[in-house]
């Protein structure tokens, strides 16, 4: 577990390193492609004055050196531009909307992780059995299928056509009103457990089921084959052999040993798994009007609100980082052999 | 590799999944290409058609998959659809293993700073969680076909370079490097000579494994309206249209996806296949007594 | 051979393998004893069926190998057909092994320590902290330079030499009556080598432990084990004392053997090598499995063979029956 001193500095240099890239992308995406930026940070409504206004701010007329101190400035400050969809700060924007997401991603990626390593588990203990036919061919049909069509399906199933769950919005506002519900923390399952409003609670978990159910089936598939793969290669190991020499009970020496090698590598692609849960959120959120981070990216797409667009995606990748960093130091935790 | 093709096939035959996965794969590349011929309703299919009375038809013996608000055949806009996906496929795949492999290559070979410098701008790009970095670019490009090739594959060359980067480097050890070098070849030559060919090996196999995943991909950039522009009958595009109408006219939005999960399957399947022949280890388990 | 009743007796062993390319025949009707306190070498190239012969002398054959006849008698129990029960006691506690390659023997990632304790509180039923200072002994007992540091290492952290210092310390740990060490020694360097075939030897000898010692190298057999026997195809082609087969081998697959040893006393003018190609193992064969390569093939050594006993040796050759 060689968790040095270093090892965590150097993670953290790179960490900045990567958010440092990650806005040098965008100021490339943002003011060096685009043949007119000041349009898409004015928006397409705006008049000449602005426009003009808005050339000035950016610091387009002056050298590109210039033009980067002044974004990356901008960025520190908290300048992330306006959405001209809400109107609000994209920075306020972002903060507001981002636990909703993280109340839905990290649900569906913790339920996909455990229930991903433990059919793996199964399927590679019963290997060429039934069980392992249909565990496999589960999870290769689950990490095939579209996210956003399989939103679309289930919602048009249990939503309207049998109604039996509710399939948009995050809670019900006459809910809300009735039971005189106030987010705190913008958690909703944490608000409503403190202020022991349980209606509420109800509300916002039902709410969660097929937005949840849509985004953990692409993790899900993963993960299950990851685990079956790496379950199975690690018992052919000649570890796995001396082990049964020397006699241990098949139990102990599955749990402890074999289990924690294959834990490993699949700890490993977590990183890229939550990768894709977020970018399945984009999309789950549109679908059942889920108002999080990826609500208000899509929409932004869909109404080409630029400095929405960018903000929001800056902000994700740079969420998206912090997680590669932690995942990555669980797992030279857990596996010695990890350098640097 | 050079037992490629009738060893394979005996392994496949013997596998009824993999066999699906794979006449569905081949099944897709022939649709793909003779799509535009195949068409029995074309103007339907490229977007011409306006005839309101047929809107909204559900599936039927005329109309398989049913019409869409413009009473276009669902069908035939999803055969040429099938063309779509696989262009935009084989050219985000094709175009980000060229510059992935460029940049793994000379960043394992040569080391040093370049390599350094070069790993470390490719770490950058991969902070981006999968198909955002397209999306941004796609949003700022426009959209287009062309448009949305360049995006995902400004987006997917990183995981390449990467991938070869790492397999330049165990390559790189090996004994006939050192020989070549001995001899007094040019670094150039042991590049291209050499490494290169050694090296391509896996970063290919994997990159025909990302096939369905970059199907999928461009689809989600089409959902989003940021990919290909209508009237194109791109299969995630096909699927955003029928979104509103959903309730009434499922089938719009149905049989494209069920059509991309077939598909996607298919190469999922197959790419486990090859997965699986390449590894010696998994062959040889356990047969049957 | 002692005249008091061998600890291990194999009886007509066969055994199979059923993989994607056949069903390959890997131990062919092998007899074998093993007396107490005894080194038996059991020398043979790849494919010769000796590490399948291993495995199951360690009671740890994999799932798609099949027993075809024949047994193992260890104590008045055939192992091959014995309770789960009694089989639990034997495995691991009386008859255990050593692997070829010590990096893989051990997870990577648990420590050394951890493998050892484990073993010792399963096999031994002691507590963990009994645990501990048995380990450290065993250790000792195995000449392990820095047992602290090694106890709290990973496997990788390790060289070679010791990890398989750390293996025989695992086999020795419960005082088994038997250890079939599958090639110790093939992977590691040569100074090594020797140190560990000599710590093998003194370590069985001071305990009083029967040892089966695999390899392909006949002068490991001479260092270590009195008794040798020479494998080919899953067949027992010849067995007797060390000393005997080498200075004075019997048949023509050992005399091959030897020949082709390179030698620095003489010049070589030309590499000797066994002419012809290994029996593929999925054919049955009711002769000698050498003929097809033997220079004194006879065609009686195509359809029967029979093992001939000269004095302490055995061999299996038409060459000599009367």
């Amino acid at each position: 577990m060689p968790i040095t001193r270093t090892y965590l500095a150097k993670r953290i240099l790179l960490l900045f390193l990567v958010a440092f890239g990650v806005l040098i992308i965008s100021f490339i995406i943002t003011r060096v492609i685009p043949a007119r930026p000041e349009l898409l940070w004015v928006g397409i409504h705006a008049r000449a004055e602005q426009i003009e206004r808005a050339r000035k701010e950016l610091h387009l007329d002056e050298p590109i050196y210039v033009q980067l101190y002044y974004y990356l400035a901008d960025f520190f400050r908290g300048n992330w531009g306006v959405s001209w969809r809400t109107r609000q700060p994209v920075i306020l924007d972002i903060i507001t909307s981002l636990p909703a997401t993280l109340e839905l991603t990290i649900t569906a990626f913790i339920l996909a992780f455990i229930i991903g390593v433990i059919l793996g588990l199964i399927a590679a203990i019963s290997y060429g059995k039934a069980i392992d036919k249909v565990i496999s061919v589960f999870s290769i049909i689950v990490a095939s299928i579209p996210v956003f069509w399989l939103g679309l399906v289930l919602q048009t199933i249990f939503s309207i056509w049998y109604p039996i769950l509710p399939g948009g919005m995050r809670v019900d506002p006459s809910l809300v009103i009735e039971t005189g519900f106030k987010p705190i923390t913008n958690f909703y399952i944490l608000d409503s457990l403190i202020q022991l409003n349980f209606p509420v609670l109800l509300d916002v978990l039902k709410r969660m089921i097929l937005p949840v159910i849509t985004l953990m089936m692409y993790p899900l598939g993963l993960t299950i084959r990851m685990t079956r793969s790496m379950a199975i290669e690690s018992l052919q190991e000649i570890y796995v052999k001396a082990l049964e020499v020397w006699g241990l009970p098949r139990s102990k020496m599955l749990y402890k040993y074999v289990l924690k090698n294959v834990i490993a590598p699949v700890i490993a692609s977590l990183g890229l798994s939550f990768g894709y849960t977020i970018t399945g959120a984009l999309m789950v959120e549109l679908i059942f009007v889920y108002p999080g981070i990826g609500y208000y990216v899509g929409m932004a797409l869909l109404s080409f609100d630029y400095p929405a667009i960018l903000g929001g995606i800056v902000f994700v990748a740079i969420i998206y980082s912090l997680v590669n960093l932690v995942v990555d130091i669980i797992h030279a935790w857990i596996d010695p052999r990890v350098k640097f | 590799m050079g037992l490629f093709p009738c060893d394979f096939f005996k392994f496949l035959v013997k596998r009824p999944l993999y066999t699906t996965g794979f006449i569905i794969v081949v099944a897709f590349i022939i649709l793909g290409c003779i799509a535009p011929y195949i068409l029995t309703k074309p103007e339907d299919a490229w977007g011409v058609t306006y005839d309101l009375n047929k809107a909204f038809q559900p599936p039927s013996p005329e109309y398989p998959f049913g019409t869409d608000a413009y009473g276009r055949d669902m069908l035939n806009r999803v055969i040429l659809g099938s063309r779509y996906s696989l262009i935009i496929a084989v050219c985000v795949v094709g175009l980000s293993l060229i510059i992935g492999v460029i940049v793994g290559l000379v960043a394992g070979y040569l080391a040093g700073i370049i390599g350094t410098v070069l790993m470390r701008l490719t770490d950058m790009f991969l902070a981006y969680p999968p198909l955002l970095l397209a999306v941004a670019f796609a949003s700022v490009l426009g959209r287009g076909v062309l448009t949305a090739i360049i995006a995902l594959a400004i987006s997917w060359w990183p995981w390449y370079a990467r991938l070869m980067y790492i397999s330049v480097n165990s390559v790189k050890s090996a004994l006939y490097v050192e020989a070549a070098k001995v001899i007094g070849l040019s670094k150039f030559t042991i590049m291209t000579k050499y490494i290169l060919p050694n090296s391509l090996i896996p970063v290919v196999t994997q990159a025909m494994l990302d096939m369905g995943s970059a199907i999928l991909e461009a689809s989600a950039l089409s959902f989003l309206g940021v990919g290909v522009p209508p009237p194109i009958p791109e299969w995630g595009r096909l699927i955003s249209e029928g979104w509103v109408y959903v309730s009434k006219a499922y089938w719009i939005t149905f049989f494209p996806g069920l059509v991309l999960l077939v598909t996607v399957v298919g190469f999922n399947l197959l790419g486990d296949a090859v997965k699986e022949y390449m590894n010696p280890r998994l062959r040889s388990i356990v047969a049957k007594r | 051979m002692s005249t008091s009743k061998p600890l291990l007796s194999i009886r007509g062993l066969s055994i199979d393998y059923y993989t994607l390319s056949g069903i390959i025949h890997a131990v062919r009707r092998v007899d074998l004893e093993l007396c107490s306190g005894e080194s038996l070498c059991i020398v043979g190239e790849s494919g010769s069926g000796k590490s399948t012969l291993g495995v199951a002398l360690s009671l740890a054959l994999p799932l798609n190998a099949v027993v075809k006849s024949g047994s193992i008698i260890y104590n008045d129990i055939d192992l091959l057909r014995a309770r789960r029960d009694v089989i639990d006691k034997i495995k691991g506690r009386e008859i255990t092994m050593i692997f070829q390659d010590p990096l893989a023997t051990f997870s990577p990632l648990h420590t050394i320590g951890e493998h050892l304790e484990d073993i010792a509180i399963s096999k031994l039923g002691i507590s963990k902290r009994e645990a501990s200072n048995i380990v450290v002994d065993v250790l000792k007992k195995v000449r392990m330079p820095d047992v602290d540091r090694v106890l709290k290492s990973y496997p990788h952290e390790l060289s070679g030499g010791m990890l398989q210092r750390a293996a025989i310390g695992a086999a020795i740990l419960t005082k088994p009556k038997i250890i079939v060490a599958d090639e110790p020694t093939s992977m590691l360097d040569a100074t090594i080598q020797a140190q560990i075939l000599s710590l093998l030897k003194e370590l069985v000898r001071s305990e009083g432990t029967s040892l089966v010692l695999i390899t392909h190298n006949l002068g490991v057999a001479l260092r270590v084990c009195e008794k040798t026997a020479i494998m080919y195809a899953g067949v027992i082609v010849e067995d007797g004392s060390t000393l005997d087969i080498i200075k004075e081998p019997l048949h023509p697959y050992t005399k091959s053997l030897l020949a082709s040893i390179p030698r620095s006393s003489h010049r070589v003018s030309r590499i000797i090598h066994i002419q012809g190609e290994p029996l593929d193992p999925r054919l049955e064969v009711s002769g000698c499995p050498f003929a097809n390569r033997c220079p004194s093939a006879r065609d009686k050594c195509f359809e029967s063979v029979d093992y001939v006993k000269i004095g302490d040796r055995r061999v299996y050759c038409n060459l000599y029956s009367r």
